[in-house]
């Protein structure tokens, strides 16, 4: 039996059709429905009930039906209603993408790109934050940060205790550490990876390098925690 | 419930009126999420008919005209209660009470009280007023739970019924600001034929069948 699919994944044409995600990744359990970035108009449920829904759906955590349409790009109000998610999700952001580590490989650079509007029509007060360190690796940028808990996901599956967490509740909640303790284990990369922003930064990575300067390169790990399946990012002829 | 909405607000053996000189400006009929109504759409629905306290009742007429029974909470308002400050209140609870997990609601519940605080403050612009009409069409139906639509509802029925308030206190900064300070209506046909003799007490008490 095929497991369940969500519509975001249900693009098998290859041709890019699928919606934008932000806080939804494949390999975490629980991810995605946070963002609103990939919302849909669904105009047949299935092939049994063909009724269309009410109202927009996640198509991250929406199972594919036998026989369901999904209006991605073709339907006027999904694209305006995306225009206002992005609007919503750069109204805190610093857009300080020039600095940016993030920029290049930022979702929601891309989204913003795709979908969003020229200007903006916010005109108080940006949320802001102090910088934190959070241990020898990672650096926090709270500023930038879309609250898409992928993060927070990935502490909780593949570490085995999680000292970072979202504190506060509404518009002034926050990543952060329990007492300022720093994360320190052996997977603490991944966090920085699974950032979709540039939140979360690679402190011997910041400032020196461009991902745009770089090209993966199919590798080989010989030691014996892993699969042995890595890619190495080049940059120039180093 | 069943008896008219009239009778609950001026009947003496349910709230017993509005205060001797003042008059019903406006009701929001269910806790503070649900649209808005300005006196003569809460007594009378839009085709003319009494309001009963019936879900089905204040529902008619959807939400261009109607409302909803919601919660059971009942606020009344008179002509000394401002609906922009009220309105700024509404906002400032729903950005408090947002918990943050979904984008639509998290910023823009706390957009939609920034702005209204800014034309509550005198600091206001037309083109705001819009701004709130799309935001809130923008939260609408977007987010996880319905604490998005709760947030949307109260702000965009405001505005739908009560424009030229938003409009006076944009265009009125200084008299907006100073304390107390209420929109006035003008003078008008309706008002004048609709005038509550019952604020005026003079017919000692007032009652009416209950239906």
């Amino acid at each position: 039996m095929q497991a369940a699919r969500q519509i975001v994944e249900a693009d098998d044409t290859k041709r890019h059709l699928a919606p934008p995600a932000m806080c939804y990744y494949e390999p975490l359990k629980g991810s995605g429905g946070k963002c609103r970035a990939c919302l849909v108009r669904v105009a047949a449920g299935s092939a049994k009930d063909p009724r269309p829904m009410p109202k927009l759906v996640p198509s991250c955590i929406t199972t594919v039906q036998d026989g369901m349409v999904v209006e991605n790009t073709t339907n006027e109000n999904v694209l305006e209603q995306r225009k206002g998610i992005v609007e919503f999700l750069l109204l805190n952001h610093p857009l300080d993408c020039p600095v940016c580590d993030q920029a290049g490989e930022c979702h929601l650079q891309d989204f913003a790109f795709e979908h969003g509007r020229v200007t903006t029509r916010y005109e108080e007060e940006r949320r802001t934050f102090e910088k934190h360190d959070l241990g020898p690796y990672i650096q926090l940028h709270m500023t930038r940060c879309v609250l898409c808990y992928r993060c927070v996901y990935t502490a909780d599956q593949i570490t085995d205790n999680r000292v970072h967490g979202v504190l506060n509740r509404g518009d002034h909640a926050e990543i952060s550490t329990y007492i300022e303790k720093a994360i320190d284990n052996d997977f603490s990369g991944n966090v920085i990876d699974v950032c979709p922003v540039g939140a979360l930064t690679d402190k011997t990575y910041r400032f020196k390098n461009r991902v745009w300067f770089t090209k993966p390169v199919e590798a080989h790990c010989d030691c014996e925690k892993c699969s042995g399946k890595v890619t190495l990012w080049y940059r120039g002829e180093e | 419930m069943g008896i008219t909405v009239e009778d609950f607000i001026y009947a003496d053996e349910w709230c017993g009126g509005i205060r001797p000189g003042h008059r019903l400006k406006a009701v929001v009929a269910g806790g503070s999420s649900v649209p808005i109504l300005p006196a003569h759409l809460i007594l009378t629905t839009a085709a003319g008919e009494k309001r009963l306290m019936t879900y089905e009742s204040l529902a008619d007429g959807g939400f261009p005209t109607g409302t909803m029974l919601g919660s059971g909470g009942f606020i009344v308002m008179d002509e000394t209660a401002c609906v922009v400050r009220n309105t700024w209140t509404f906002a400032r609870f729903y950005q408090h009470e947002s918990c943050g997990q979904c984008s639509p609601c998290r910023e823009g519940t706390g957009w939609m009280a920034k702005v209204l605080e800014r034309i509550e403050h005198g600091k206001g612009n037309m083109r705001d007023i819009d701004l709130l009409v799309d935001i809130s069409k923008k939260i609408e139906g977007n987010t996880i739970c319905p604490l998005g639509d709760a947030s949307a509802w109260p702000v965009a029925s405001a505005i739908r019924h009560f424009r030229d308030e938003f409009e006076w206190h944009i265009t009125h900064p200084h008299e907006a600001t100073q304390p107390g300070a209420v929109y006035k209506e003008k003078w008008s046909w309706y008002n004048f034929l609709n005038f509550d003799l019952r604020t005026l007490r003079i017919y000692g008490k007032y009652r009416t069948t209950v239906v």
